[in-house]
């Protein structure tokens, strides 16, 4: 053993006080590293198995907007619902997609969000209204959806033990009793149940390529059987309310069949899968409606307007001189001639939002994702792949940011541990000043000193932070014997299954050893430069 | 030419604004293996010229030169090399290395560099020390678990275990009894006959002074005695400086 070593590990021995400092700084840096870690791998898992297996597939390939981001949720923009893209050359890109040697599975898909209402399910003229088109406010509609993401059941069953939660969704339908709300996914049947297997039919059918229908969770179909005062079987109709960036339309869609999740809490119950050209007219991907309108220059200068008076000119009001511009029987002919309405409520069946990919091996995503995104790059082609975690939008960001989080806490710790050690190594330094001086006079160089005092930081550091996360591993292994209940789906999600299921993987406790190592190793420069001051003459005057 | 040879040195202090001379032009020889004892009372100047001599602090002006090579202006780190082979050191506070034992002590400077003892040697001779110092039986054991007159058997035995040319010791004694400062005494004397190694030690007390064979006598800095035995080579620098200062 090298003497430095020998020394530092006699001298952690004989400076216990110090050493014990030292020690509790780093032992609790490497406890809470490795805690922390654990817990956020878990969510991170957890919510990356709930994406990848349901959702978004491994890899997921999307148009792109300048609006923001892309995700399965639509556009992350900054002012409101900016509207979905779809993927240009869609059936090239697919064909592309399939023959990729690494990639499993592929399906299309887009979304949307929409409302089931008591009342438009109870209205007889309601059927009427099937292919009637209802324009909102597309501000209004966004903010209405958003919500619809996130709402659960709480006139069920157990609404009360769920509303006792104090959950803001659960309140939010307590508000809204006669509403409920539904996160569609429209689906292309030919292949989208080869790529997720995540839910298993309870009741009915799957979707049958260009078959018109929905599928509902079993538990959401009783919640809204009991919402709008109807109970659903298979085969009912159900109005919903497309919302889109678009504006608002109305379907009647036959409820085709029920599922239930595979594994309990994997998904929102408000998640339905709808058949994709129903979902397109209510989402708006409609014949026509990325036409490029021209205007007049006339009316491009009105729309660019920055004064709205200025639309107004004094001779707005003019008194009618003549009565032949008018014909009332051409206004009733052109008002009776449905071919543009019409028009948009086709759906555009060549469209498509978002192409969901299952590799063959999870860790193939990378290359694929590369291998897709140059492939764009080359074609000129407006889309862009991503992992499941661009897919995921702001649920994927929020795992990132809690590790920001937790890692700015943890570089205020490490300031901390470091200033402390620091100072006590400095006390140690002043206290060894004629060990130092007698070391440097009897012919130990300024190199031996600085090995020494880096050896007795290395040794504290790697004893004292292999016990600290050896501490949490304990901690994490009792926690997964306890078996601790999630509670509710977020912390399943957060938590990655029904039970909280932290786990610390090699990188996560040989990290957290390294990082309170360089904390120890960084705490001890400043020392060594005062102890490498001491000259060997102060060998003499030590008693 | 002696092994140490001392030319004209000054050592001045800083003491705030002020300068304080401890050691006003010093000249004076040793040959090798002389058993030296720099004499004189505190505030002499003999710590200061020995460690001078040790390398450990620099003349103001001057010359230190050490078997036949010239001192200043050598580097820290040749000065550390300098001192490692050619140097041997005993502390007044004996300074073991607390967190090691009896032979890890005496092991240590073997540890720190190159040195004239091969390394299938090490063992052999390192426990010779350790007998010859008489602490055979405490060869495991901590400084703490010493007595001061054992503690300075392991500082002379870590001093030797190199094989210096020259053992400096810094007032050997004053930590010690009477009766132990002298058994230390007539160990180094002893060892000093056996290896022909250089001992300069300093010390105030009289009876010490007597076993040296070669003493340098040394008042407010000057030398006023530099007498080798056999040998007369009495000089008085004191007298000297004193005529032309006209003190």
């Amino acid at each position: 053993m090298p003497v430095t070593l020998k020394m530092a590990l006699r001298n952690v021995r004989e400076h216990k006080s110090k050493s014990l400092i030292i020690g509790i700084l780093l032992l609790v840096g490497s406890f809470v590293i490795v805690l922390g870690n654990a817990f956020m791998d878990a969510s991170k898992a957890g919510i990356r198995t709930s994406f990848t297996e349901n959702y978004t597939g491994d890899v997921f390939v999307s148009g792109v907007s300048e609006d923001g981001d892309v995700s399965l949720f639509g556009v992350m923009s900054a002012g409101g619902m900016a509207p979905t893209p779809t993927i240009p050359d869609y059936e090239k890109v697919f064909a592309k997609v399939t023959s990729m040697p690494k990639v499993a599975k592929a399906s299309g898909m887009a979304t949307g969000y929409g409302i089931v209402t008591k009342q438009a399910n109870n209205d007889e003229d309601s059927t009427d209204t099937t292919q009637a088109n209802t324009q909102s406010q597309s501000s209004s509609a966004a903010s209405t959806a958003t919500t619809a993401t996130v709402s659960q059941d709480s006139t069920s069953a157990d609404a009360s033990k769920t509303a006792s939660t104090g959950n803001p969704q659960d309140m939010v339908e307590k508000m809204m009793p006669d509403m409920r709300f539904l996160f569609l996914f429209g689906i292309d049947a030919n292949n989208y149940w080869d790529v997720f297997n995540s839910v298993q039919l309870s009741s009915g059918n799957r979707l049958k390529p260009g078959e018109s229908g929905i599928i509902l969770n079993e538990k959401y179909m009783d919640s809204i059987s009991k919402s709008i005062g109807k109970t659903l079987h298979i085969g009912d109709t159900l109005v919903i309310q497309g919302m889109s960036s678009m504006g608002m339309k109305i379907r009647e869609v036959p409820i085709v069949g029920t599922y239930v999740q595979r594994d309990e809490g994997s998904m929102p119950e408000q998640l339905a899968f709808i058949d994709i050209n129903t979902l397109r007219v209510m989402a708006g991907m409609t014949v026509g409606a990325n036409e490029t309108i021209k205007l007049s220059d006339e009316n491009t200068n009105m729309l660019s307007a920055e004064n709205p008076d200025e639309l107004f000119s004094s001779d707005l009001v003019v008194s009618p001189t003549t009565s032949s511009g008018f014909n009332e029987a051409k206004l009733q002919a052109q008002l009776a001639d449905k071919t543009v309405s019409m028009k948009a409520n086709e759906a555009d069946t060549g469209a498509w939002q978002f192409i969901v990919i299952r590799t063959k091996r999870p860790s193939d995503s990378g290359s694929v994702i590369k291998d897709l995104n140059d492939y764009f790059k080359k074609e000129g082609i407006a889309a862009i792949a991503g992992d499941w975690q661009k897919a995921a939008g702001p649920y994927g960001q929020s795992v990132d940011v809690l590790r920001i989080v937790f890692s700015v806490a943890i570089s205020i710790l490490f300031i901390v541990a470091i200033i402390i050690i620091m100072n006590t190594f400095v006390i140690s330094v002043i206290e060894r000043t004629g060990e130092i001086g007698t070391m440097r006079a009897i012919g130990a160089d300024k190199g031996f000193i600085r090995r020494l005092f880096a050896a007795e930081s290395l040794t504290l550091s790697v004893i004292f932070s292999t016990i600290g996360a050896s501490l949490a591993l304990l901690v994490v292994t009792v926690v997964r014997l306890l078996k601790i209940s999630s509670g509710n789906m977020f912390f399943e999600v957060l938590f990655g299954g029904k039970y909280v299921s932290p786990f610390v993987t090699p990188l996560n406790f040989f990290g957290a050893i390294l990082a309170m190592s360089l904390v120890g190793f960084l705490a001890h420069l400043y020392p060594v430069s005062v102890a490498l001051k001491i000259q060997p003459v102060q060998a003499m005057q030590s008693e | 030419m002696g092994i140490i040879e001392l030319q004209d040195v000054h050592k001045v202090y800083p003491l705030g604004k002020v300068e304080v001379p401890a050691v006003k032009g010093v000249t004076f020889s040793i040959e090798k293996g002389d058993f030296v004892s720099i004499a004189g009372p505190s505030g002499a100047g003999k710590s200061t010229i020995l460690n001078m001599i040790g390398l450990i602090d620099t003349p103001t002006s001057g010359e230190v030169i050490i078997d036949g090579k010239p001192t200043s202006g050598l580097s820290d780190k040749e000065l550390t090399r300098f001192r490692h082979e050619v140097l041997g050191f005993v502390f007044q506070s004996f300074n073991l290395i607390p967190v090691l034992n009896v032979w890890e002590n005496i092991e240590f400077p073997l540890l720190l560099g190159k040195t004239r003892i091969k390394p299938s040697e090490k063992n052999d001779w390192i426990d010779w020390l350790i007998k010859e110092v008489g602490l055979t039986e405490w060869r495991n054991h901590k400084p703490n678990e010493l007595s001061g007159g054992q503690r300075q058997r392991v500082a002379i035995a870590r001093a030797l275990v190199t094989k210096p040319y020259i053992v400096l010791a810094d007032e050997p004694t004053a930590n010690l009894d009477s009766a132990t400062g002298e058994q230390i005494i007539e160990l180094m004397k002893k060892i000093n006959r056996e290896l022909q190694t250089t001992f300069i030690f300093s010390t105030h007390d009289a009876k010490i002074v007597a076993v040296a064979d070669h003493i340098i006598r040394l008042q407010d800095g000057l030398v006023i005695e530099n007498t080798r035995r056999g040998v007369d080579s009495t000089q008085n620098d004191y007298a000297t400086q004193d005529s032309t200062t006209g003190e």
